[in-house]
């Protein structure tokens, strides 16, 4: 039987997510470490067939459509029931999937359902001795674990970090195969409803953000936030916040990154008021460029940014403010 | 109402020294902590077990260190709390260790609804709660920032997704995950933890649960290393006018915007 790496690919708005893009840049490594004869994606949709091309032009060379009506929304139970379906008929080596919140969710689950092996969250895949390992951050990125399937007729299952891996090379016009598999996923067999998707409309949410202004305690209270929304306008960015400033109520845990909040990896990562606390840097600190502003220039921050900035928040925003709209013309 | 919470006793993060870091996993000297979200999983069974009636059965599966927080839940007041230890270390393979809990839980009598945290730090998997649901074959909801609506047989619950919230109903019985500030958990008295310091912890084994230890693990650990350790970072000096300017001279030399 071939040996083939299925890639699973989430859609959103009728687009192709980022995160399920990347993962065909991890399965093109993992085929080049360990050796495998295709990769495939697979789509679970209502109109799988609308994004066959584009996943072509990543390089993908199959395509499965696993049609059905009922896996328009993610739900848990519909996806294991219609990835079952495909995975007895495929018995593929490895299954990638793209570890946002349902990819979390789903890869566990699944994993039981099909009697594999699963390794969460991973960042890179290398070659160790002769075996082929998966990078993983642990204890919140203090620690990277390096792990390695011992069962070799299991399915690898992965859940991939979401910008860990880079976008795969686009090539226009190529083709591959495109294979449908309907599915009959009656609703009274599904577990769950979703009754409602309460998308924050014109907001980037701090995961996908490639500017993030993060504010601590520093910023003295919420009133003071209004400064960070105007700036990560301006940057078309995402406010965080530290814990201190969640716990003091001045902004919602939503937008809390940190050991107990998001994981976060932006281009930028502005941190005004804020020490550092090693809870915090677990959830920052492999941004591109973190840039710090605090007066306390003993602050733990300093060791961590690329530019650190010893002087008063209030009077920083306000400069950097004008500062950027007079360079960046949008 | 049958609940069951599921809480675990973790190695602190922030305690992770030069030490610590490789080639094996070393966590000599590097102190226990309840699990962050684990407090709110217990609140969040006793807030629903006060209005709906019922009972509270905490498990934790780990060794003696995860009696402290059996204890602390028996002092907030959850009904009975059970130790599970398994034989089985294989590199903490969740796979195992969530086959071990289902059958606890089946054990206890089985359970309506089961909660447990978003994930557990330290293993940073979160895998535990999806799966356990899968070894029982029942639906599992993650990242529950708020329980919408409970009742014999169905949940509605508000999900905290990337870029916004879903509100889902489901059968139960059913796993639920949840975030932090789900809830504010109370704080237990003074006379109640005398109380519980007292109690002998029940604890149940592998063996006890009919499980034969696997003939290996799922996935090894091959070893451990630092983070890559970022880049020498530079202070900006001069006016504020100055420092914004050159931070943006080298923002834009980087071509990142």
């Amino acid at each position: 039987m071939a040996k083939e790496i299925l890639c699973v690919i989430d859609i959103d708005e009728n687009k192709v997510k980022k995160s399920s893009l990347e993962i065909i840049s991890t399965a093109k490594k993992i085929k080049e470490l360990d050796g495998a004869d295709k990769i495939s994606a697979v789509v679970l949709n209502e109109t799988p067939d609308k994004y066959k091309d584009e996943l072509f032009s990543y390089g993908v060379d199959t395509v499965y459509g696993v049609k059905s009506p009922a896996l328009n929304l993610y739900r848990t139970v519909a996806y294991t029931k219609a990835l079952k379906a495909l995975y007895e008929k495929l018995n593929p080596a490895y299954l990638l999937i793209s570890g946002t919140g349902n990819g979390r969710d789903w890869g566990p689950y699944v994993s039981i359902a099909i009697d594999g092996a699963i390794i969460a969250d991973i960042i890179d895949v290398v070659k160790e001795s002769d075996e082929i390992a998966f990078v993983r951050p642990i204890f919140v990125g203090n620690l990277l674990s390096y792990n390695a399937f011992v069962d070799p007729n299991k399915i690898k299952i992965l859940t991939v970090r979401p910008k860990a891996f880079p976008l795969p090379e686009k090539v226009e016009g190529k083709s591959g195969e495109f294979v449908e598999i309907p599915v009959d996923i009656k609703e009274d067999e599904i577990p769950t409803r979703v009754l409602e998707v309460i998308k924050e409309t014109g907001k980037i949410n701090l995961q996908d953000a490639d500017f993030i202004v993060s504010g601590g305690r520093g910023m003295g209270g919420p009133e003071n936030f209004k400064m960070l929304v105007e700036l990560a306008n301006l940057l078309n960015g995402a406010v965080g916040a530290s814990r201190a400033a969640v716990d003091s109520g001045w902004v919602p845990y939503d937008n809390q990154v940190g050991q107990t909040g998001k994981t976060v990896k932006p281009k930028i990562y502005f941190a005004f008021g804020i020490s550092g606390a090693i809870q915090h840097l677990a959830g920052m600190r492999t941004s591109d460029i973190i840039v710090a502003v605090n007066t306390d220039k003993e602050a733990p921050i300093f060791k961590t940014a690329t530019y650190g900035i010893v002087d008063d928040l209030f009077k920083v925003i306000p400069v950097l403010k004008d500062e950027i709209k007079k360079r960046i013309v949008r | 109402m049958r609940f069951v919470g599921l809480v675990k006793q973790v190695f602190d993060p922030a305690e992770i020294k030069p030490q610590n870091q490789g080639p094996g996993l070393n966590l000599d000297g590097v102190p226990k902590i309840l699990n962050p979200f684990d407090e709110f999983v217990i609140e969040e069974c006793l807030q629903w077990k006060e209005k709906l009636g019922g009972e509270v059965t905490i498990i934790s599966m780990g060794d003696e260190s995860a009696n402290e927080i059996l204890r602390t839940a028996l002092a907030m007041g959850v009904d009975k709390v059970n130790l599970v230890k398994d034989s089985f270390g294989g590199d903490g393979d969740t796979i195992e260790r969530s086959k071990v809990l289902a059958k606890a839980i089946e054990k206890n009598g089985g359970a309506d609804l089961i909660i447990a945290g978003k994930l557990a730090l330290g293993g940073d998997t979160a895998h535990i709660g999806p799966m356990v649901a899968s070894q029982l074959g029942i639906p599992v909801l993650t990242y529950v920032s708020k329980v919408i609506e409970l009742s014999e047989n169905k949940i509605v619950v508000e999900r905290l997704l990337e870029g916004g919230k879903e509100v889902v109903s489901s059968t139960l019985p059913c796993v639920i995950t949840v975030v932090k500030d789900i809830n504010k958990p109370r704080y237990p008295s003074l006379i109640a933890i005398r109380k519980a310091s007292k109690v002998a912890i029940p604890t149940i084994t592998r063996e006890d649960l009919g499980l034969n230890p696997p003939a290996s693990s799922t996935v090894k650990l091959i070893k451990v290393t630092p983070p890559p350790p970022r880049p020498a970072g530079e202070i900006l000096i001069g006016s504020t006018e100055e420092v914004v300017s050159k931070l943006l001279d080298k923002l834009f030399e980087q071509k990142v915007f």
